[in-house]
C-alpha cells in the first residue's frame, strides 16, 4: 500500500494505490493450506497523464479520476477501467498513461499473483492568477473574528470479529485534493488525523487480509470527527457485496439491500456444503421457507408456494428446470456461478408472472487474468469439464458440459425379464459464456446453455400385453444476449435478448401421451436512473413470446395438487392438438426513495397481459428497510402478485380458456442482526393469501378447471449464520421454519396443502481442518409431507381393477424426515494444478424415510415407499 | 412444463418401490374370498349385456374360491356425470336389492325405470359369511366376527339407439394346458387329486420349477371384438370410431401368472398364451394339490363372460 503526490507542471498527480483484496481464487486456494503472506503491489515506473492544456480545468479546480487497474504477476497492467470519471479528455489520458505503469507485482508468501488496486490521476487547472485588489475591503467583522477553525479526524480500524487492526495504512485525501494525509493504526487499531481544514475527505483504510474501505467523510470547523471501520476479510464472500473483478481479484462495492428479504448465496461456500455433491443450487433446499422435495422430484417449494407458482431465472430469463432427473444434480455448473439470489417473497416488480418466490442465478464472467484455466470433475454419477481463457482484451470465454452415466450401467442392474431400457437415465447440460468489454461504459454478455434429461424404457410386452411405455424427456437449449450500457455515474441500461427451444415429452404407454415443443422469445430492456441521492428509478419491458405446438392424449386434465389420483376408468379420454403461442408483455417501474438515512422504501407497479386468457395483471408492492441500529435493521413489505394459469390448464380441448390470472398478496415483516461480519440473525414472519387458484371442476367435468379456489400460508423462519472468515475456522448456517399452508377447493374446507410442511430444520457446517483438509455435515429434520389416507377400497367389476376410498384430503402425515450427509476433502497443490479429492455421503445413517406408499392390487396391505439409500459420492477435481 | 420435472421424480419413486411392491400380495392368486366378475343377464337374450329401460335384469356374481357364502345388498341408481372420484349417484336410488341367501354365485334381479338413460350405477356390498348392512350414512358393511366385505360398484350402459352391447363369449373357446386339451373340471376333489387326475377337465400337471412354467392357451373370436362410438374430449369435442379390446383376468388358487391380464386387441394375433409357475414345492402334498383357475373376458363396456379350469398339481 502506498500514496505518492507528483508534482509536474501544471498536473498534480495524486496517486492512490489501494489493495483492494486478493483474488478469489489466489487467496482461497492459499487459505485451504494455510494463512498466506500477502504483499500488496507497488508503484515502480510512473507515467504522466496529459491533456492538452487548454483542457486543463478552470484556475484553482482539479479533476479526479479513479481507476481501477489490474496488475498482472509480472507487473504490467493488464486492465484499466474508470471507477470514477471525471469526463473526457481526462479519463481517456488517465487510462492510457494507467496502461504504461509498470508495478512491482503483489505476492502471496513470495510468489507473484494478480491484483486489483484503485489509482488516482489529479489533473489540477492554472494556479489563480492573483491579482492585487485595487482597494482592500475592510475584513467583515465576521471574517475577522471567525477564521476558520481546523477540524479532526480519527478513529478506529477493526476486524469482523471487532477485533483491532494494527499497522493498518490511512488515508485522508480532501475532495477538492488540497490536503493529502497519511497514517497508521496503533496497536488499538486507531489512528488521528489533526488540523485538518474543513471540507470533504476521501478516507481510505487498507490492511493486509483485509479488503480496502472507502469512504467519504465531512470535517467541520472545530470539531472532531470520531469514526469507526469494520473491514471485511480479504476471503470474506458476504452476500451483500457484488464482486467486482475477474478471478484473481475481488474489489467490492456495497450494494445496498433494496427487497425486504433477499438471501444472496456465494458460489465459494455453496460449493463445499456437504450432501450436495458440491452441487451449489442444491443448498437452496436447506434455505429457511424452502420446503423439502419429494425424492426425486426436485421441485422447488417456497414458502408452501406450489412448485409450478415459483420461477428460476438465469440473469432476468426463466428456465423450465432447475434439477436434472432424480433431482441429485442442478442443472448449471457450479463453477460458472457468481451466485445465487433467492427471494422468497415479495420480491421486485423486475420479476412478475409468479406468486410464489424467485431463484436467480448469476453467471460469473469467464477469467481474462491467466492464459487458460479449467477444471475436471468425475464423480460416480457424472463427470464435468470447464475450460476458460481470455480471447483478447477485454474479452473471455467460458466453457462448460456435464453428462451422467448412468445409462452405462443402469440396463445392468435393471430385471431384464420385467423391462427393456431403450435410453436409460442420462441427463447432460452445457454452459457458454462469452464476456466482452469493448470500452468502459459497455458490456456484452452471450450465454448459451442447456440441459437434457431423458429416460425410455419399455416393460416387456408381447401380442397378448400391450407393451408399457415409459418415456421422460425434457431438453431445453438457450442463447441469450446481454448489452449493458453506462451512460454517466447515474444513468444505466441493460438489454437481454434471449431465444431458444424446450423440449416436453411425457408418454405412459398408451393411456397418456403429452408432447410439447416451445420456442420462448425473451426481451428484457431495463433502465436504472439516480434522480437524486434519496431517489433511484428503476423501469423496464419484460417480454415473452412463446409459439407452441402440443398434443395431448390421456384421462381428461384435473386437479393434481391436493386430489390423489381418482380418474374413473370409464371416463372418456381428451386428446388435442394446439398449435399456438403465449404472449405475455409486462413492464413495470419502481423507485427507491430514502427520505431518511436509516429508511429504504422501494415502491413499484407492475402491468402483464396475457393473449392467451386475454387478461391482464396489475401489482402494486412496497417494501421496506429501517436500520434502527447500527446492527439492527427492520424491515417488511406488501404486495400482490400475479401468475397467468398453467399452460394445460387453458389450453382449448384440455381446459378453460376463460380462466383469470392468479392472485396472491404477501405480506411480511421481520428484523436483522449483523453484530459483526461473521454472524447474522434473521427473523421474520409472514402471510400470503391466494385468490382466483385455479382448481378442478367438482367431477372433473368440462371446462375441467375454475378459478374457485383460495389458500393461505403463513409461517415464521429464524436462520443464523456464520459467514467464511479466514480467522474462523467454521462457517456454515442453521435455519427453521415453522409454517402451515393451506388450500380451499370450490366450496369445501380448508385443508393442508400437498407439501405442507410444519417444521424444518437445517443445520450445515463446514469446518477448515487445515492443511488442505475440509469437512463438514448437514443435517435435516423435517415434517413429513401430508397425504390422503385410503380407507377401503371398491371393486370396480367393469374394469376389474379397485379403487381407493381416500379419506379426507391430506389428513395424515408421514413421519418426520430425517437425514445427515457428511463431506469431507483434500486439496492439494501441485505447480499450477490443484486437485481436490472428495467423498460426499448423503444419508450416512441410510434413514429409511417414508417417502410414499405402496399398496396392494384390492388396498388392503400397504408397505413404506424409502426415499434415498445411503449414496456416497466419490469424486476428483482438478484445477488449472 | 415444470410437471415434467415431478414425473421423472414420480419415476423414480415407482422405480424405487418396485421392491416393495413385491412383497405385497398380487392379484393373481386367491389368497381370500374375492368377487371376480359379475355378469348382466336380460331375459330371451342372454348375450345382450346392455338392457333397455323398463327391462329386467339378473346380475349373477362371480365369486372365489369355490363354495364360498356370499349374500349381498345393492341399490341401483341413475349415475351422475363424472371423470374423478368415486361413483356418484344423481339423485335417490330407483332400487334396492334386499339380501338374498347365502350362495357360492349370488345373483340379484332389478327393474330398469321407463324413463332412464345413459348410465345405471349399481353399487352396494358382497358379504362372504356375513350380514349385509345398508346403512343411511357412510358405506355398507358385513357384520359378522369373520366376514369378508366387498364393496362393489359396476356402470351399467343402458342401450342407445345404436346396436347394443353383447358380452363376449367363451362358449366356443377351447383351452389348453401345456399343448393339451383343459375342460371345465368336474367337481374335482379338493384334497388328494392324485387318484382322480389324468383327464381333460382334471390335467395332471407334474410340478416343475420356475423356469419350467406350463403354457396356458386359449382361442379368441374376432366376432366378440365389436365396434362402437367414443366421446373424446378435445376442441372440439369428437366421437371416434372403435373397436373393442378384449381383457382376459386369470387368476389362480396356487402358483402365478406370469402376468396379470392379457390383452386381445390384434386379430391377427396367435391364440393369446400365459404362463402359469407351478406353487412351491412344500406346498405341494404327495397326494396332489387342486388347483382351480377362472378366466373372466371383459370387453370394457360392461360385457363379460367367464369360464373355471382345474389342474391336479403332483409331486
Amino acid at each position: 500500500m502506498s500514496e505518492r503526490v507528483v508534482r509536474a507542471g501544471g498536473v498534480r498527480l495524486v496517486l492512490l494505490v489501494l489493495l483492494a483484496s486478493l483474488g478469489i481464487t489466489a487467496a482461497a486456494r492459499a487459505q485451504e493450506a494455510s494463512e498466506p503472506q500477502l504483499t500488496p503491489p507497488e508503484l515502480e515506473d510512473f507515467v504522466e497523464a496529459e491533456v492538452a492544456p487548454e483542457a486543463l480545468p478552470p484556475p484553482g479546480e482539479t479533476a479526479e479520476v479513479v481507476l481501477t487497474l489490474l496488475i498482472a504477476p509480472d507487473g504490467t497492467v493488464r486492465e484499466a477501467e474508470v471507477f470514477r470519471s471525471a469526463g473526457e479528455p481526462f479519463d481517456a489520458a488517465a487510462v492510457a498513461a494507467a496502461r504504461q505503469l509498470t508495478f512491482r507485482p503483489a505476492s502471496r508468501d513470495g510468489e507473484a499473483i494478480p491484483a486489483r488496486i484503485r489509482f488516482r490521476y489529479a489533473f489540477d487547472g492554472p494556479e489563480p492568477v492573483r491579482e492585487e485588489p485595487e482597494a482592500p475591503e475592510e475584513p467583515s467583522e465576521e471574517a475577522a473574528t471567525t477564521p476558520a477553525r481546523p477540524g479532526a479526524l480519527g478513529g478506529r480500524a477493526l476486524a469482523p470479529e471487532g477485533e483491532p487492526i494494527a499497522g493498518a495504512q490511512v488515508f485522508a485525501d480532501a475532495t477538492d485534493g488540497s490536503v493529502s494525509r497519511q497514517g497508521e493504526t496503533d496497536a488499538d487499531g486507531a489512528f488521528t488525523f489533526e488540523d485538518l481544514p474543513p471540507g470533504d475527505y476521501l478516507l481510505s483504510v487498507v490492511a493486509d487480509g483485509f479488503e480496502a474501505l472507502d469512504a467519504t467523510e465531512t470535517v467541520a470547523p472545530g470539531e472532531a470527527l470520531e469514526l469507526t471501520y469494520r473491514l471485511v476479510a480479504a476471503e470474506d464472500e458476504d452476500d451483500d457485496e457484488a464482486p467486482h473483478a475477474e478471478l484473481g481479484v475481488t474489489a467490492r462495492v456495497e450494494r445496498p439491500r433494496r427487497e425486504a428479504t433477499r438471501r444472496t448465496l456465494q458460489r465459494d461456500v455453496l460449493t463445499r456444503i456437504p450432501g450436495t455433491r458440491g452441487d451449489a443450487l442444491r443448498v437452496v433446499e436447506l434455505l429457511p421457507g424452502v420446503a423439502r422435495p419429494a425424492f426425486g422430484t426436485g421441485a422447488l417449494i417456497i414458502r408452501g408456494a406450489a412448485p409450478g407458482d415459483s420461477e428460476v431465472f438465469v440473469n432476468g430469463v426463466s428456465v423450465p428446470l432447475l434439477y436434472h432427473f432424480g433431482g441429485l444434480t442442478s442443472f448449471y455448473n457450479s463453477r460458472l456461478l457468481e451466485r445465487i439470489d433467492f427471494y422468497p417473497g415479495n420480491f421486485s416488480v423486475r420479476y412478475g408472472r409468479r406468486i410464489g418466490g424467485i431463484l436467480e442465478v448469476e453467471p460469473r464472467e469467464p477469467a481474462t487474468d491467466r492464459d487458460f484455466g479449467g477444471i475436471l470433475d468425475i464423480n460416480l454419477l457424472d463427470s464435468s469439464l470447464l475450460i476458460e481463457t481470455p480471447l483478447w482484451e477485454n474479452a473471455s470465454l467460458a466453457l462448460a458440459a456435464r453428462r451422467s452415466y448412468v445409462d452405462f450401467f443402469f440396463s445392468e442392474v435393471v430385471p431384464p425379464d420385467l423391462f427393456d431400457v431403450i435410453a436409460a437415465p442420462v441427463y447432460y447440460d452445457y454452459q457458454l459464456i462469452f464476456n466482452w468489454r469493448p470500452g468502459n461504459q459497455d458490456r456484452l454478455r452471450l450465454f448459451v446453455y442447456g440441459s437434457s434429461d431423458e429416460f425410455r424404457t419399455i416393460f416387456n410386452g408381447d401380442e397378448f400385453a400391450r407393451p408399457f411405455g415409459l418415456e421422460l424427456s425434457t431438453q431445453f437449449h438457450r442463447a441469450q444476449a446481454e448489452w449493458r450500457h453506462v451512460y454517466d455515474d447515474t444513468f444505466q441500461q441493460d438489454v437481454t435478448f434471449a431465444g431458444g427451444w424446450t423440449g416436453l415429452v411425457i408418454q405412459a404407454g398408451e393411456a397418456f401421451g403429452f408432447d410439447a415443443e416451445f420456442v420462448p422469445l425473451t426481451f428484457r430492456s431495463e433502465w436504472k436512473l439516480e434522480l437524486a441521492e434519496e431517489v433511484q428509478m428503476r423501469w423496464g419491458i419484460d417480454w415473452t413470446y412463446t409459439p407452441t405446438i402440443l398434443s395431448f392424449r390421456g384421462p381428461a386434465p384435473t386437479q393434481t395438487e391436493g386430489q390423489p389420483a381418482q380418474t374413473d376408468p370409464d371416463a372418456p379420454e381428451a386428446a388435442a392438438a394446439f398449435d399456438g403461442d403465449a404472449y405475455r408483455p409486462g413492464i413495470y417501474v419502481e423507485s427507491t426513495l430514502t427520505p431518511f438515512d436509516p429508511l429504504t422504501v422501494v415502491l413499484g407497479l407492475r402491468l402483464d397481459y396475457y393473449r392467451d386468457i386475454s387478461d391482464w395483471s396489475f401489482d402494486p408492492r412496497m417494501t421496506f428497510r429501517l436500520r434502527v441500529a447500527p446492527e439492527w435493521t427492520v424491515k417488511g413489505g406488501v404486495g400482490v402478485f400475479s401468475q397467468p394459469p398453467e399452460f394445460q390448464q387453458t389450453a382449448p380441448g384440455l381446459g378453460n380458456p376463460d380462466l383469470d390470472p392468479i392472485t396472491s398478496l404477501h405480506t411480511s415483516a421481520g428484523v436483522e442482526w449483523e453484530p459483526d461480519r461473521v454472524w447474522q440473525l434473521e427473523v421474520e414472519g409472514y402471510y400470503k393469501h391466494i385468490f382466483d387458484r385455479v382448481v378442478g371442476t367438482p367431477g372433473g367435468l368440462p371446462p375441467f378447471f375454475t378459478n374457485e379456489g383460495i389458500g393461505r400460508i403463513y409461517g415464521a423462519e429464524v436462520s443464523i449464520r456464520a459467514n467464511r472468515t479466514p480467522d474462523f475456522p467454521i462457517y456454515g448456517f442453521l435455519s427453521y421454519t415453522l409454517s402451515r399452508s393451506e388450500r380451499l377447493d370450490n366450496d369445501g374446507e380448508w385443508r393442508l396443502f400437498d407439501f405442507d410442511q410444519t417444521h424444518i430444520l437445517s443445520l450445515a457446517v463446514v469446518w477448515r481442518i487445515g492443511d488442505g483438509w475440509e469437512a463438514g455435515g448437514t443435517f435435516r429434520l423435517v415434517s413429513g409431507n401430508p397425504y390422503t389416507p385410503v380407507t377401503g377400497s371398491l371393486y370396480d367389476v367393469a374394469a376389474d381393477t379397485y379403487r381407493p376410498i381416500y379419506g379426507p384430503v391430506n389428513s395424515e402425515r408421514n413421519p418426520f424426515f430425517h437425514r445427515l450427509d457428511l463431506r469431507v476433502e483434500k486439496i492439494f497443490e501441485i505447480d499450477t494444478v490443484r486437485l481436490a479429492i472428495y467423498l460426499d455421503v448423503q444419508n450416512v445413517y441410510n434413514a429409511m424415510n417414508r417417502e410414499a406408499t405402496a399398496y396392494s392390487f384390492d388396498y388392503r396391505e400397504r408397505a413404506d415407499v424409502p426415499g434415498l439409500p445411503i449414496l456416497p459420492s466419490l469424486g476428483i477435481r482438478g484445477e488449472l | 412444463m415444470r410437471r415434467a420435472t415431478a414425473w421423472l421424480g414420480l419415476a423414480a419413486v415407482a422405480l424405487g418401490a418396485a421392491g416393495c411392491i413385491d412383497d405385497l400380495p398380487s392379484g393373481v392368486r386367491i389368497e381370500r374370498p374375492r368377487v371376480l366378475a359379475v355378469r348382466v343377464r336380460i331375459d330371451g337374450e342372454p348375450q345382450r349385456a346392455q338392457p333397455r329401460p323398463g327391462e329386467t335384469i339378473t346380475l349373477r356374481w362371480l365369486t372365489a374360491p369355490e363354495g364360498g357364502a356370499w349374500t349381498g345388498a345393492l341399490t341401483a341408481c341413475v349415475a351422475a356425470p363424472g371423470n374423478t372420484g368415486l361413483p356418484r349417484c344423481m339423485g335417490e336410488p330407483f332400487a334396492i336389492a334386499p339380501p338374498g341367501p347365502p350362495s357360492a354365485r349370488p345373483t340379484f334381479t332389478l327393474t330398469m325405470p321407463e324413463d332412464a338413460a345413459g348410465e345405471v350405477l349399481i353399487g352396494g356390498v358382497l358379504c362372504e359369511g356375513g350380514t349385509p348392512a345398508l346403512p343411511e350414512d357412510g358405506l355398507p358393511t358385513c357384520e359378522g366376527e369373520s366376514a369378508t366385505t366387498e364393496l362393489v360398484t359396476f356402470d351399467l350402459s343402458l342401450a342407445t339407439d345404436q346396436p347394443p352391447n353383447r358380452h363376449p363369449s367363451w362358449d366356443d373357446e377351447t383351452f389348453m394346458l401345456d399343448g393339451v386339451t383343459w375342460t371345465a373340471p368336474d367337481d374335482p376333489p379338493a384334497t388328494g387329486c392324485a387318484e382322480a387326475a389324468g383327464g381333460a377337465a382334471l390335467p395332471r400337471v407334474p410340478r416343475r420349477g420356475e423356469e419350467e412354467p406350463s403354457a396356458v392357451r386359449f382361442s379368441s373370436s374376432p366376432d366378440d371384438r365389436e365396434a362402437f362410438e367414443e366421446l373424446v374430449y378435445g376442441d372440439p369435442p369428437s366421437i371416434e370410431e372403435m373397436r373393442e379390446e378384449l381383457l382376459v383376468s386369470h387368476v389362480a388358487t396356487a402358483g402365478l401368472f406370469s402376468r396379470l391380464s392379457t390383452e386381445v386387441f390384434d386379430d391377427d394375433a396367435p391364440a393369446p398364451e400365459v404362463s402359469w409357475r407351478h406353487p412351491d414345492a412344500e406346498d405341494v402334498p404327495d397326494d396332489g394339490l387342486t388347483v382351480r383357475f377362472w378366466f373372466v373376458v371383459r370387453d370394457g363396456r360392461g360385457g363379460m363372460d367367464w369360464v373355471e379350469r382345474a389342474a391336479c398339481v403332483v409331486p
